[in-house]
């Protein structure tokens, strides 16, 4: 796991004025929103007693403990607390102690804020048994989808990845692979003409540090966007928050195929994800094999080794350990 | 748990076309058949991306990861990388560790470590138990195997599994005789099992009774973990194959002359509150196995378990080397995964 970054970890319709307790990188946390509709959030611990803080409520601007005892989510508090910014309806924390001038920021992503972009839109949760850089590895994988996919969206008979282009800015990688399309099944087929079953498909594939991954299919008949936050749970869990847009049958009518659809691809990969060793991602490049079809994988590695080198490994030895707290902005700079 | 042993990783039954996963050692295994019939064993775990093999399919005699149909031969070098332009050769470091590999009297033996041939203890000389009348079955214990073993092979305790009738002990032994290999022990002795009879008393009365009965028993132990019982007519074949330190799995294999349906299942699950809660009985088969295991630790064969649970699991995978990273030197620098850590022999 690693700090000072911008987490996306809930969406923000799921955060309201009752406080919610979350756990987030095997701690305990409570996200809430304030009466002017503020988000906070805040270690489930009081820095004095160690002690959760139980039943807890918001009053005005501080959650109150179940004893009694107030917290300001500005580290004025007894408690550790983390700044929060929301956007593209998901809902960011920061997790670390840089100052805010340091901070690589909220990444902007592409579509999700396109006023012009008429989509159909669904966004959901997979809970799963994966660390959370095992989830976003997969989440923007294109060679698996012949072999986990195959009839869904890969096409068995063409596992072949050609060389592709990443761009790559601080913190991100987008890839661009022209990939055979796959016949398509069920309510979608209707969209889908023979005639254009020979046009290559231009797949986008990427990541933002730290969680948030992309997977962009143009089909013959529309685009398919599946934008992921993976929420590390802890190190074995996982909760990918998926919004997925679609430029085709756009109409709420819709909406349930789409779910199943997305699902139906994550059951796919629960089996496969789930059972690779190690559980967590290593933070060593060449601890796995790579060939060139893993280049935005290894583009993302390289990214997580970087902050790792920068000191922002929360767990030197990269199991989460109980003696180790997220370090928190807002103390220190009391402090 | 020691590597360099031929550790019996399933009966023959269970192993087929469909890729299975065995994991003991603290390690994943799958065990597949080839075309021709040939079972083989490799580390389970894919040097790509960490995915398990035993969730894929056979492609002719390649094993296919499931994730990225990565193909492996027998030999543990992978043929095909389906995501490769066409004609980009596979790179050597595309393997996983192949172990060699036995089918004998009804299991599937690995050899499961890096030592030449001449280095390596023999393969269990078990009897071929495939009668119509053989039983198999399997029970998991929390206990590790050397007590697993102990108890188990202790003479009182095996008759008490094979007798056909459950009976009180401590039962008497007589002509106690025991014999060391060095990799192997074998205690017999004669036992006196009363069996329950119906003594008719004339019309229909009759009475319940015991009669004693002396048959000859004995439990053969070969290293790594495998005892062969016998009893009377009864014979029985177990692999207590170790999962990891402080969990076994017993696989078995009995025959009977009068066939239970539950083979040893049932005698088995009476055995459990003793294997898992007291202490280990002084057996001449327990007392072999730290022997012969006292030998592969000063042969640096140990592995260090806790340091694996402490240091390695989750975060970094481990596998149990294969001959052919001492035997083929062009492959020297072709294993992306590193090998089990070993604890250092004591002198």
């Amino acid at each position: 796991m690693l700090k000072n970054f911008w987490y996306a970890i809930a969406f923000s319709n799921e955060v309201k004025q009752r406080p919610t307790r979350l756990e987030i990188m095997g701690k305990q946390f409570w996200a809430w929103r304030m009466a002017n509709g503020q988000g906070a959030f805040m270690r489930d611990q009081d820095l004095i007693t160690k002690q959760p803080l139980g039943n807890a409520r918001a009053e005005g601007g501080v959650l109150v403990a179940e004893n009694g005892q107030r917290y300001a989510p500005d580290g004025s508090g007894r408690a550790l607390a983390y700044p929060v910014k929301e956007r593209y309806g998901w809902f960011f924390v920061f997790l670390g102690d840089l100052p805010e001038a340091g901070r690589m920021p909220i990444p902007d992503l592409p579509y999700l804020e396109d006023p012009n972009l008429k989509y159909g839109r669904i966004q959901g949760d997979f809970p799963w048994k994966v660390h959370y850089a095992r989830a976003l590895e997969n989440g923007m994988d294109a060679a698996h989808a012949p072999f986990v996919h195959g009839g869904a969206f890969g096409n068995p008979d063409e596992p072949e990845i050609p060389d592709y282009d990443i761009a790559v800015t601080p913190g991100s990688g987008i890839a661009t692979i022209f990939l055979k399309p796959t016949p398509s099944k069920g309510l979608w087929s209707r969209a889908y003409s023979s005639k254009k079953r020979d046009t290559l498909v231009k797949t986008r594939a990427g990541y933002w540090m730290p969680n948030l991954s992309i997977l962009e299919v143009n089909l013959p008949f529309g685009q398919l966007l599946v934008f992921n936050a993976h929420v590390p749970v802890n190190d074995m869990r996982t909760v990918s928050k998926y919004i997925a847009l679609r430029s085709f049958f756009t109409g709420g009518w819709a909406n349930r195929n789409a779910h199943q659809r997305v699902i139906k691809i994550f059951e796919q990969d629960r089996v496969i994800v789930e059972a690779q060793r190690p559980e967590i991602l290593p933070f060593d490049i060449g601890a796995e094999l790579h060939v060139k079809s893993d280049a935005l994988q290894v583009a993302y590695r390289r990214d997580r080794r970087a902050a790792f080198e920068k000191g922002w490994g929360l767990y030197p030895r990269g199991k989460q350990a109980d003696d180790v707290e997220i370090p928190s902005p807002f103390l220190a700079a009391v402090s | 748990m020691f590597m360099n042993f031929w550790w019996p990783l399933a009966a023959s039954a269970r192993v087929g076309q469909k890729p299975l996963r065995v994991t003991t050692l603290q390690q994943e295994f799958v065990l597949y058949r080839t075309t021709n019939g040939a079972a083989q064993v490799l580390s389970d775990l894919c040097v790509h991306r960490g995915g398990a093999l035993s969730d894929g399919w056979m492609t002719g005699d390649c094993v296919v990861c499931p994730y990225h149909g990565w193909e492996f031969a027998t030999d543990g070098a992978c043929v095909r990388i389906p995501a490769n332009a066409q004609g980009v050769p596979v790179p050597k470091k595309a393997r996983v560790d192949s172990y060699p590999t036995v089918e004998k009297n009804g299991w599937v033996f690995g050899f499961l470590g890096d030592v030449a041939s001449a280095e390596r203890p023999p393969l269990a000389d078990i009897p071929a138990l495939d009668g119509a009348n053989a039983r198999r079955g399997s029970i998991t214990w929390n206990a590790p195997y050397e007590h697993v073993i102990a108890q188990i092979g202790d003479l009182q305790n095996s008759a008490f599994l094979l007798s056909d009738e459950f009976v009180d002990l401590p039962a008497a032994l007589s002509d106690e005789r025991a014999t060391n290999t060095e990799w192997g022990a074998g205690v017999t002795a004669n036992i006196n099992l009363p069996k329950r009879i119906t003594r008719r008393l004339g019309g229909l009365v009759s009475r319940e009774e015991t009669a004693p009965e002396i048959r000859n028993a004995s439990v053969v132990l070969y290293a790594p973990c495998v005892t062969v019982h016998t009893l009377g007519q009864t014979r029985a074949v177990m692999a207590h194959v170790p999962v990891n330190a402080t969990t076994t799995i017993t696989e078995w294999l009995i025959e009977q002359p009068i066939p239970k349906a539950d083979g040893a299942a049932n005698g088995l699950e009476k055995m459990r509150r003793q294997i898992e809660t007291t202490p280990a009985p002084d057996s001449a088969i327990g007392a072999a196995l730290k022997r012969i295991n006292q030998a592969a630790a000063k042969h640096g064969w140990s592995i260090d378990s806790e340091l694996i649970s402490a240091e390695y699991t989750n975060v970094k995978a481990v596998v149990i080397p294969s001959p052919a990273r001492r035997e083929v030197p062009e492959l020297a620098a072709a294993w992306v995964l590193k090998k089990v850590p070993t604890r250092l022999p004591d002198f």
